[in-house]
């Protein structure tokens, strides 16, 4: 019986094989044809350029699938690199200082027109070099990163701004938004494996956030005072709302350890039946 | 009372004509019996699926939100939405575990055929089932998977086009589908399933189970013993050690067959970034991906032809896998095309 069983597992092992080799190459081929500026970059047109694209592997932008021409413009599915990068093919380049919220503003609309209409918009229209979403989003390359730790606050990025000498106070309570919202997703993240449905508390806790993004990229200190008080409120009041479905999701898993126990006797007392009728 | 009732129902004969007076062989059954774990997914498909439309609003412009409300606020909402959802895909997983075995061990051999001709009209029904199911809690998942299920009909040639407008309703997946799928969910598919069943069980009852596979030339006992109690306790115990994975994936993997996009209201605005049918549906996602579509959909034409004219084509007297080995490497080789296609489509 076990030599039979043995062959047979070999016959399927051998099919198994034989089957996947070429389907593996032929999957790996697929990945390889994605977009003409990866394959390119990647293989080291030059330095600088060819390492953004592994740091935007490890993006949100890769994530959600947005290729590099959907910031820098141009035609990935051309071979030719003048071709794909050139003016017929909508190439953008990279934007200037002053030009930049535009050109994130394009997917990220409402953070966009915040930081347009707000402090640093009003100085970029002066003409004062102010940051940009790239100073602060960008220090980690394509990689992109939300938090902003206080060391990026320098006099030589805010040139006359009296943050620089406390930079706690400019970026702090970034921190702590940060935090109580990582928070509070990591929990949801947690009640949603045990099999409760937040998505309402994750779209909650998702506009509590963009809320205080939006007031935050206006750079208006007295606004930005009202939008931490009430984001702290709003992620407070989900969290007791979590925490309550929590508890609901362990009382479901004690009914079910409850009801495995009350089957796995069962299932015993059956077997110690069968083996009598033998 | 219970001979007034035995007068006019016959029930006791029933049961020892069904029970006792139904010799099979000695062996049959010891292993899992498959068979009787998918009797009992069906009689729970039928239980839960009647006490979520006490809830479920059978429309997409409340599907989602009143599964929602099932899971949060109906008193074991939950468990009956968890328990319909799970054993759905358990009973595919166990139907083509049942189908496999069967193959390998030459079981739909003289006499079988029509059991096994039978058996392969349910798995279609229940890859229906399973797939017309999914569109009801009108998710994106729901959405999108049955706009790539459906999209795949239009391979077919000169009617492709015209049939996935008609399975649709219109040029789109929208309300006229869903329409059409609850149609088939609630009302034409659980009837097939019963009906095909009962006949598959009652042809099983004609031929009998069968013996237990043996090598070429080894001496044949003939052996037979009860169906009561023996073979039916055991069928029981079977389908209580199964009860206990299906309380374990419902309890403590809730989310084992749910991807992340059945958490979203469907949106036929938006494209999730990789919309993938569901798992038992990934090898015909995937075979199209690899070789030109009309190649696909002809082997997946010949694979289904197959599929039911197997004991018409393997008709020799041996049933164990070594003593048919043409048979046995076809077999596998499906095997490993299914499992193979299935992992590259969840990779892909």
């Amino acid at each position: 019986m076990i030599g039979f069983l043995v062959r047979l597992i070999g016959i399927f092992v051998v099919a198994l094989v034989s089957l996947s080799a070429p389907l593996v190459l032929a999957v790996d081929d697929a990945w390889q044809d994605e977009s003409t500026c990866v394959t390119c970059h990647e293989a080291e047109i030059d330095e600088a350029l060819a390492i953004s694209v592994p740091e935007w592997r490890e993006s949100i932008h890769a994530e959600y699938l947005v290729s590099c021409d959907a910031c820098h413009g141009g035609d990935p599915r051309l071979e030719d690199a003048d071709e794909s990068m050139s003016e017929e093919a909508g190439f953008l380049d990279n934007p200037s200082w002053t030009e930049m919220a535009d050109y994130c503003g394009v997917c990220h609309e409402a953070i966009a027109e915040s930081f347009t209409a707000g402090r640093f918009g009003s100085a970029i229209l002066e003409g004062v070099r102010v940051a940009t979403c790239a100073t602060c989003h960008m220090r980690d390359g394509h990689r992109i990163v939300a938090s902003i730790p206080a060391e990026i606050v320098t006099s030589e990025i805010c040139p006359g701004c009296p943050s620089v000498a406390d930079p706690d106070r400019c970026v702090g309570f970034l921190r702590e938004v940060r935090a109580a919202d990582e928070t509070l997703v990591a929990n949801i993240d947690v009640v949603e494996a045990k099999g409760i449905d937040l998505t309402d508390l994750r779209g909650a806790a998702r506009e509590i956030h963009e809320a205080f993004a939006r007031t935050v990229h206006a750079f208006d200190d007295a606004a930005i005072d009202a939008a931490r008080a009430q984001a702290a409120g709003g992620y407070e009041a989900l969290g007791d709302r979590v925490a309550l479905l929590d508890h609901e999701a362990d009382s479901r898993r004690r009914f079910g350890a409850g009801m495995i126990a009350a089957l796995t006797l069962l299932f015993v007392a059956l077997l110690a039946t069968l083996r009598k009728l033998r | 009372m219970s001979q007034w009732l035995e007068r006019r129902t016959g029930f006791r004969e029933f049961l020892k004509r069904h029970g006792r007076d139904f010799a099979v062989p000695e062996a049959s059954g010891a292993g899992v019996s498959l068979g009787a774990i998918l009797v009992f997914l069906l009689l729970l498909q039928l239980a839960t699926g009647t006490l979520l439309l006490l809830y479920f609003v059978p429309d997409p412009a409340g599907a989602f939100e009143s599964v929602h409300g099932l899971m949060r606020e109906v008193p074991y909402g939950w468990l009956i939405r968890l328990g319909h959802a799970h054993g759905a895909n358990w009973m595919v997983a166990v139907l083509f575990l049942h189908l496999f075995r069967t193959a390998f061990q030459g079981a739909y051999k003289d006499p079988r055929e029509l059991v096994w001709v039978s058996g392969c009209v349910l798995f279609l029904g229940v890859l229906g089932s399973a797939l017309t199911g999914y569109i009801l809690p009108w998710s994106q998942l729901s959405y999108w998977a049955t706009t790539v299920v459906t999209a795949s009909l239009s391979y077919l040639p000169v009617v492709g086009t015209d049939l996935v407008h008609w399975v649709r309703g219109g040029e789109f997946v929208g309300e006229a589908t869903y329409r059409r799928a609850l149609t088939a969910h609630i009302a034409l598919l659980p009837l097939l399933l019963l009906v095909g069943v009962a006949i598959h069980l009652a042809l099983v009852r004609r031929v009998g189970l069968a013996d237990r596979v043996r090598r070429r030339g080894e001496e044949v006992t003939g052996a037979t013993v009860p169906f009561y109690p023996r073979i039916a306790l055991r069928q029981v115990t079977t389908v209580v050690g199964f009860m206990l994975v299906l309380a374990a994936s419902v309890f403590f993997l809730p989310n084992l067959f749910f991807p992340v996009d059945h958490l979203l209201p469907a949106d036929p605005f938006e494209t999730p970034a990789n919309a993938k049918p569901e798992w038992y549906f990934l090898w015909a996602y995937q075979l199209p991906r690899l070789v030109p579509e009309g190649l696909a959909l002809a082997l997946e034409g010949i694979a289904l032809v197959a599929l039911f004219a197997l004991p018409f084509i393997d008709r020799g007297p041996d049933r164990h896998p070594l003593d048919r080995p043409v048979a046995s490497a076809a077999i596998a080789l499906a095997l490993a095309a299914l499992v193979t296609l299935s992992v590259l489509g969840y990779l892909a």
